[in-house]
């Protein structure tokens, strides 16, 4: 990939280690942690109090954290420092004090210091690279994200077989100092690209809540959600399945259906976030959505695990053009208005709900009435997300703006 | 350290008191604790051990156990299958199909069922907080 025309290489390389190494650090604590506090002789009580606390701060800390990266402009860079520090120290608790309240203490931490990441990531990249050359941007932070996810669930796994879960921790933690450097060779903002810093480092007490008043956020977000109820408990339906139906074998189809969509998502979204800037977002975000109701009644419809795993093309392609459509239609709605991580903030706090409550109604779905039954209320979920942006969400790109909405500040 | 030394000789009194009011309470009453010890290939904890099936295949965690009222274990719960802590399945296995072996790496748990017997077992919470125990069919 070749940045666009007029950009240094040295602070684009930086963006894409950056991004790379959050994500890989972080894919240490996905669906291992149980695994390796299991291993500590912890009960599923405590294990499940500790997962609900790091959720819980995780969703209280988003708002606040996309208020503060927005209220210290240039400085955000420090926040993410410290964020980053912080955050490197998580996995030595493991290691070194697998109890209660300091691993309990350690998820809180790494809860809020990852809600710094998203909101001052997307805040960096758009200081480096400003509005017009944001689509290529966050298309590459989304490829890097991805290729770091999948490398650290690699580094996760290998130990795991090998029956060495504290070196993955120690190299999670290790992924500090390059990230830090990562950080470091960013470089300061270029101001001169980005046009709504005069705005955004001054934003007036009462006006986060303009932008909650502006309609198209509104409907962006219940689509978001949406998007999440479809597609979260997807994977963990079918996952437990594959494993009633393989047994021992299931383990490299489960492992399949998480490859396919990271090499998918890495594969594509640079090119996402061009086609975006150059077709319209909406189309773009359409084609996205559109992949999660088709998904969801393919899984519901096919039984065979092994057919299944090429589908999962389609979560890498949902997922890849959610991933960069967020930070795209955040940079449109606030355009001129400053907010720009505060309202992703809430985009993501909508997010974040949708994961909950997806899980939470697959479960009691396949409860009450089968497996089957639970793969069809996600696809309708999926349906209604479609429904929604085919009908309720304009474009919101610059240029070819739609006429604007009634609820849309006037300023 | 000059406070240091003034603290440590607070400390030496304090010491210095305290047998004769421990022995004396000793005195008054029976000892409610002893201690005796077990030696490693005897017994071992069995929480987050290892299961492995009838081949040596590793199925999953022991997870929990299950006890009747007289704290009898009945299954022993455990987390079957999948990747990286995704799509793993949560059954409880009779507890006499179940083996503990104790060994320098601690305790393994053998399964007398195969790995895809266990993962093809209903889950462990059925409906209405009943509880399913996965045992071998009557003769």
């Amino acid at each position: 990939m070749t940045p666009a025309s007029g950009l240094a290489r040295g602070p684009d390389r930086g963006m894409d280690w950056l991004t790379l190494l959050l994500a890989g650090g972080g894919s240490a604590y996905g669906a291992f942690i149980p695994v390796y506090l299991t291993a500590h002789a912890w009960t599923q009580t405590r294990i499940g109090l500790v997962l609900t606390v790091s959720t819980v701060v995780g969703m209280l800390c988003q708002v606040p954290a996309g208020l503060l990266v927005d209220a210290i402009g240039p400085r955000r860079r420090t926040a993410l420092y410290w964020a980053i520090v912080a955050a490197g120290l998580v996995p030595m608790v493991f290691v070194i004090l697998p109890r209660s309240l300091p691993v309990l203490l350690a998820m809180a931490v790494q809860a809020a210091a990852g809600s710094i990441f998203t909101p001052a990531v997307a805040a960096i990249s758009l200081a480096l690279v400003g509005r017009d050359g944001l689509g290529e941007r966050v298309g590459r932070n989304g490829r890097y994200g991805s290729i770091g996810a999948g490398m650290g669930a690699a580094v996760m796994g290998a130990c795991g077989y090998l029956g060495s879960p504290k070196v993955a921790f120690v190299a999670a933690a290790a992924l500090t100092v390059p990230a830090l450097l990562a950080l470091r060779a960013i470089g300061p903002d270029r101001a001169a690209v980005v046009p709504m810093t005069a705005t955004e480092e001054r934003p007036g007490l009462f006006s986060p809540f303009r932008l909650l008043r502006d309609r198209r956020l509104l409907i962006y977000a219940l689509c978001v959600a949406l998007f999440q109820v479809a597609s979260i408990a997807v994977l963990q339906l079918s996952a437990v399945d594959v494993t009633a139906r393989l047994g021992a074998r299931g383990a490299l189809v489960i492992a399949a259906f998480l490859i396919v969509p990271q090499v998918v998502v890495a594969v594509i979204s640079p090119w996402l976030g061009k086609a975006a800037d150059r077709f319209g977002h909406r189309v773009v975000l359409l084609v996205g959505f559109a992949t999660v109701p088709v998904r969801g009644v393919l899984f519901a419809l096919v039984r065979n695990p092994y057919v299944l795993v090429p589908v999962q093309v389609l979560e890498g392609a949902g997922g890849a053009a959610f991933g960069v459509m967020m930070p795209l239609v955040a940079a449109d709605l606030t355009q001129g208005k400053g907010h720009y991580t505060l309202c992703l903030s809430l985009v993501g706090l909508a997010a974040g709900a949708g994961t909950a409550i997806s899980t939470a109604l697959a479960g009691w779905t396949a409860d009450h009435y089968g497996r089957h039954a639970a793969f069809w209320v996600l696809a309708a979920a999926g349906v209604a997300a479609v429904a929604l942006v085919a009908l309720a969400m304009p474009e919101t790109r610059r240029g070819d703006a739609a006429p604007s909405e009634p609820g849309e500040p006037a300023e | 350290m000059a406070p240091r030394a003034r603290r440590r000789a607070l400390l030496a009194l304090a010491v210095l008191t305290l047998p004769p009011i421990g022995a004396a309470w000793a005195q008054q009453t029976t000892p409610e604790v002893a201690s005796h010890e077990v030696s490693g290939p005897e017994a071992g904890t069995i929480l987050g051990r290892d299961v492995f099936d009838s081949k040596g295949d590793n199925v999953g965690q022991l997870v929990d156990v299950v006890v009747d009222r007289d704290g009898k274990p009945l299954a022993g719960v455990i987390d079957v299958g999948g990747f990286l802590g995704v799509g793993t399945r949560r059954v409880a296995i009779a507890w006499h199909l179940l083996r503990f072996v104790h060994d320098i790496d601690g305790t393994h748990v053998v399964m007398d069922l195969t790995f895809d017997s266990a993962a093809a077992a209903p889950e462990f919470e059925g409906p209405d907080n009943t509880l399913i125990v996965i045992d071998r069919p009557p003769p």
